[in-house]
């Protein structure tokens, strides 16, 4: 693994339940004031809540919610990197776009009636066709890079935003819009209830208590830059990212290795690429979904190889957005890093003592040269971003 | 950054191996479907414990990743599993398991739907299955995109290989056809203004198509040649770059229908292996095992956006009787 130029990010865009931007989303982390599970926003016999974005989001040409959300939060990340939309046709720009919903077969109704014997109007197959995120944003800002849409499950924002560096890396492009969005979903949500995932109430990370996941929606995406072009614009860079890893439990189609072994070769990866070790590291954005398995699993990792390195899981403020979760943890990595105070996590009361470790319970503060976010996936992938500071 | 690609294998509707692909013969197809790819030969191959719950698409992946070592002469157990990547390319995903979860909802009602089937429809769940059964730990991606996914993925493989991330990458494509499918793509057919130009001419069939290379850095001893080029180009500057007639062979694959209004001749062959977002993978094996390939470079070229086009370049290293 080659040691490689820490790439700039110079905007930051999320859009979840938390909030309607990523102040807002920030801002309810941070002081514990969290948004309330609400039912599902379609019928279903299953009782799971949900954590809903309550921000009308537009919906564009006949884009899914999925896309939606991407181009919401694309859209603020531009402002923060002082952008206007239509420059970007000017340049060489790349998307990498992580997802689940956003790029399946998520068409219920139709199949339903088409089953039945109708045959019904191809209006939800069109926005399919349409709505492949990355597709969809490379349309909208008429972009002339590479183009991506990373199903990578759980870890596909974080893969996106690895791969959006690399691009920049080889010179194939000067800006990346990479990151993630996922909307909830009658068929994913069914689909997690049948596996029996999703908590009666609300999911607790690494809680003693904690009985499962809740699905969210959101989109989280950072606009990464080469030095070139941030140079040439005159503008800071809010963080960088030092390091990606990824690696594969080659275990289990949805349980993750017991011992850790993808996550780790995740890990050393990232650190070979940022010049890093356990020491740089100022705390960790676990996975932390929330159910006995995951929760159990991770957190006995950090038990053993980085117990004195506080973690903090933000899943209980957003839930879990599949796609985007990669992505919008790394952003509010970042942000945390930035102000060197990790706050409480969110929704953690009571430490589970057959885990042996704990996420932070109060405001800490942080130090160290790189934050780390982990996502752990259904088929057993493992990614690890390393961030740096603005001022770094 | 050239990569050399030591081993590849394919399969589809149109039959099993590349001497199927290469034999040209033309595609039938029943309402708009030619028939599934037969992966029988897998169960030779592994152990049918290790497939018992795999379904069709997964298979497919399978036995062309199984191919593709074995055609590259790479033994699992003398290179470290950490080794080797993979990358999964497709259009749709793991349709049959899709359906399969909403059938069981339509069937059952949601409250006792398919967890299996719902496990199985996880779009990188394929690409995650080879890598459990080959016991591969290294990086494990999947590109779910209808334009160029195969070029994407060819990209991704390359950047692997250019960090040091992986020494190996086995680069797969697969789709599989559906009735669905079939059904909906006669009726977007008829609406669109393209079926008007093309009234009389029978599109050929939407297919099965499943291709797996493996790329490596270095040369190995079955090597077919390089992949030289990968990216994503406007279309009509790369095809002023391409060097004239005789020059390279160019392939127009899936989406992309071709130099309308110049000069270039390529070739679509969707006639034999049928209509799949994983055209672009056929054609580079074809390009790569044609008897006629002599030196010459290929270019296969996929729609990606308005105006610009995924594409891959390669070089035959050996002609093939």
């Amino acid at each position: 693994m080659v040691r490689a130029v820490p790439v700039a990010i110079t905007g930051l865009g999320v859009i979840s339940a938390a909030g309607k931007n990523l102040a807002a989303t920030l801002a309810a982390i941070d002081s514990g004031v969290l948004p309330g599970p609400v039912p599902p926003p379609f019928p279903t016999a299953f009782a799971s809540p949900v954590f809903s974005v309550s921000e009308p989001v537009p919906v564009e040409n006949g884009l899914s919610r999925t896309a939606s959300l991407a181009l919401y939060a694309v859209r603020e990340a531009l402002e923060d990197a002082g952008m206007e939309e239509g420059a970007l046709q000017s340049l060489r720009v790349g998307v990498a776009v992580g997802t689940s919903v956003g790029a399946s077969l998520d068409f219920f109704d139709f199949y339903k009636a088409d089953a039945e014997g109708e045959l019904p109007p191809l209006t939800e197959i069109k926005t399919y066709l349409a709505s492949n995120p990355a597709h969809a944003l490379a349309g909208k800002f008429s972009c002339t890079g590479p183009v991506q849409s990373v199903t990578n499950a759980c870890s596909s924002g974080a893969d996106a935003i690895g791969i959006g560096c690399a691009w920049l890396r080889m010179g194939l492009c000067d800006i990346v819009l990479a990151g993630g969005a996922d909307a909830l979903s009658y068929v994913t949500y069914a689909g997690f209830s049948s596996l029996r995932l999703p908590s009666p109430d609300v999911c607790r990370p690494f809680d003693a208590s904690r009985n499962g996941l809740t699905l969210g929606e959101g989109a989280g995406f950072v606009v990464l830059e080469s030095e070139a072009s941030r140079i040439r614009r005159g503008v800071s860079a809010k963080g960088y990212v030092a390091g990606y890893g990824t690696a594969t439990d080659a275990f289990h189609l949805t349980a993750p290795h017991p011992e850790g072994v993808g996550l780790s070769a995740a890990i050393a990866q990232a650190f070979a690429q940022a010049g890093a070790s356990w020491a740089d590291i100022a705390f960790i954005n676990a996975h932390g979904t929330a159910t006995a398995t995951n929760d159990a699993i991770e957190g006995v990792f950090f038990a053993q190889h980085c117990p004195e390195t506080p973690v903090i899981a933000t899943k209980g403020a957003t839930g879990h957005t599949l796609g985007a979760a990669g992505a919008i943890e790394a952003i509010l990595a970042l942000c945390h890093c930035n102000d060197g105070v990790l706050p409480a996590s969110p929704r953690f009361r009571e430490a589970d003592p057959a885990i042996g470790f704990a996420p932070v319970a109060t405001q800490t503060v942080v130090n160290g040269r790189f934050a780390m976010s982990q996502s752990l996936a259904f088929g057993g992938n493992n990614s690890v971003l390393l961030l740096a500071g603005g001022g770094s | 950054m050239s990569l050399f690609i030591n081993g590849m294998a394919c399969l589809g509707s149109f039959g099993y191996g590349v001497g199927a692909l290469l034999a040209g013969a033309p595609l039938p197809g029943v309402d708009g479907r030619a028939s599934p790819a037969d992966t029988s030969s897998l169960k030779e191959k592994v152990s049918s414990r290790a497939i018992r719950q795999m379904g069709h698409f997964s298979r497919m992946a399978l036995l062309c990743a199984v191919d593709a070592l074995d055609d590259a002469g790479l033994s699992l157990e003398e290179v470290p599993a950490a080794d080797v990547g993979i990358v999964l390319a497709t259009g749709y995903g793991p349709a049959t398991p899709t359906f399969m979860f909403l059938d069981s909802i339509l069937t059952h009602t949601e409250l006792m739907a398919s967890p299996l089937a719902f496990s199985h429809s996880v779009h990188n769940i394929p690409a995650a299955s080879v890598a459990i059964v080959l016991g591969l730990t290294g990086p494990c991606s999947t590109v779910c995109q209808l334009d160029a996914p195969v070029a994407v993925a060819m990209l991704t493989a390359k950047l692997w290989l250019a960090e040091g991330r992986v020494r190996h990458v086995l680069v797969g494509a697969v789709d599989e056809a559906t009735g669905l499918l079939a059904h909906n793509t006669r009726r977007l057919a008829h609406e669109s203004a393209s079926a008007v130009k093309r009234e009389g001419k029978i599109l050929p069939p939407v297919s099965d198509g499943a291709v797996f290379l493996c790329l490596s850095a270095s040369p190995g001893p079955n090597v077919s040649g390089t992949l030289s080029e990968v990216g994503v180009s406007g279309k009509r500057e790369l095809l002023e770059r391409i060097p004239g007639e005789g020059g390279a062979r160019l392939f127009f694959s899936g989406t992309e229908h071709g130099d309308r209004h110049g000069t270039h001749q390529g070739r679509r062959l969707e006639d034999v292996y049928g209509r799949t977002p994983v055209a672009q993978g056929l054609d580079m094996v074809f390009s790569l095992r044609e008897n006629d390939a002599g030196q010459n470079a290929a270019y296969c070229i996929n729609h990606i956006l308005p105006h610009a086009v995924g594409f891959i370049k390669t070089q035959s290293t050996t002609a093939h009787d």
